[in-house]
């Protein structure tokens, strides 16, 4: 058990990066407009692509074959 | 607008864009889909995939809180906000479990750095499970116990915390504790207490109790409003609604008290 504590930037921008796939840095920086739009195109293209991802693993699993070769 | 050639930032930008996008939402869709596994009662390796969801869930909320303390108008905020807002309209317009869960958990992590940060404000001093370690997850997330807060009168909370999107105010309920984790919880605040600068009232109380019998310790869940008009990144929406939810949440838990007492 610890205190809670603020995490720094330069944390939240390594957590960011573990938990979501992606860095979130700009410190105290406010996000320009077109910032803006290319986050949101990456969100868009990485949820697509996650979830396409685990539609082929899925089919994956399905098509792999037991031990036993069957 | 007249066409030109990008310039060298708006092509590193874009450079930027299709090299994380491939990364973007993994560790949420993976632990996602860990989740829809449990819900659907795959046993498969389920003490382990509940840690790790536990964990993950933990993080995040460690890090929504975070990001919420800083300014909105950063980046850090904007993003996440942005996260979670197409998250929210891509769920509303599916059926899809997978995005409906994953809400979920964006959520339940929100919601628990939004109390933690109403508890804090109203000077309540808060720990948290370590995520990285395994007795603390064990005894403590695992248990139900999302954060623990200690009052200025030396009272200490189990919090476990829950979204709703249907509530406009907290709702508490008492929880009974489970075996062994007073003792936990005890011995990790005394252990703590070389590490523990803050000075804070009902922290130097709880220190100076030698037994674990002279400290009053009631586990609660909270459930709190989800939507997004109420809860923002790691912190609720409107004027003075972090004082009313207080109020509400301490009138509610007196009364628990009070029953005990009285039973």
């Amino acid at each position: 058990m610890k205190p809670l504590r603020r995490l720094d930037p330069d944390e939240i921008a390594s957590e960011a990066e573990d938990l979501l796939g992606t860095r979130i840095e700009g410190g105290r920086r406010r996000l320009r407009p077109a910032e803006i739009l290319l986050t949101a195109l990456q969100a868009a293209q990485g949820l697509v692509q996650g979830l396409m991802g685990m539609e082929s693993d899925d089919e994956e699993q399905i098509e792999q074959p037991d031990e036993e070769g069957r | 607008m007249a066409q030109r050639s990008l310039t060298e930032p708006e092509l590193k930008a874009v450079f930027n864009v299709f090299q994380q996008a491939k990364g973007f939402w993994r560790g949420l869709l993976a632990h996602t889909r860990t989740q829809l596994g449990l819900d659907l009662k795959d046993m498969r390796g389920h003490e382990k995939r509940l840690f790790e969801l536990s964990q993950y869930q933990q993080r995040l909320a460690q890090l929504a809180y975070s990001v919420g303390c800083m300014p909105e108008d950063t980046a850090e905020n904007n993003t996440l906000g942005l996260m979670r807002n197409f998250i929210e309209r891509l769920s509303s317009h599916s059926e899809a479990p997978i995005l409906n869960r994953s809400q979920d958990l964006i959520d339940g992590a929100f919601v628990q750095a939004a109390l933690m940060r109403t508890f804090q404000d109203n000077g309540y001093f808060i720990f948290v499970p370590d995520p990285k370690n395994i007795a603390d997850m064990q005894h403590l997330d695992m248990k139900g116990i999302d954060f623990v807060a200690i009052s200025e009168d030396g009272e200490v909370l189990l919090v476990d915390s829950k979204g709703s999107k249907k509530s406009h105010e907290p709702y508490v309920r008492k929880m009974g504790i489970s075996r062994g984790v007073p003792e936990y919880v005890f011995k990790s605040i005394q252990g703590d207490r070389k590490a523990l600068e803050d000075a804070h009232a009902g922290l130097d109380i709880v220190l100076g109790r030698k037994f674990l019998h002279s400290v009053s310790m009631t586990q609660v869940a909270i459930e709190a409003p989800s939507d997004s008009k109420l809860l923002g990144i790691g912190k609720f929406r409107g004027k003075n609604t972090d004082d009313l939810y207080m109020r509400a949440i301490t009138h509610q838990i007196d009364d628990i008290r009070e029953y005990e007492t009285a039973a």
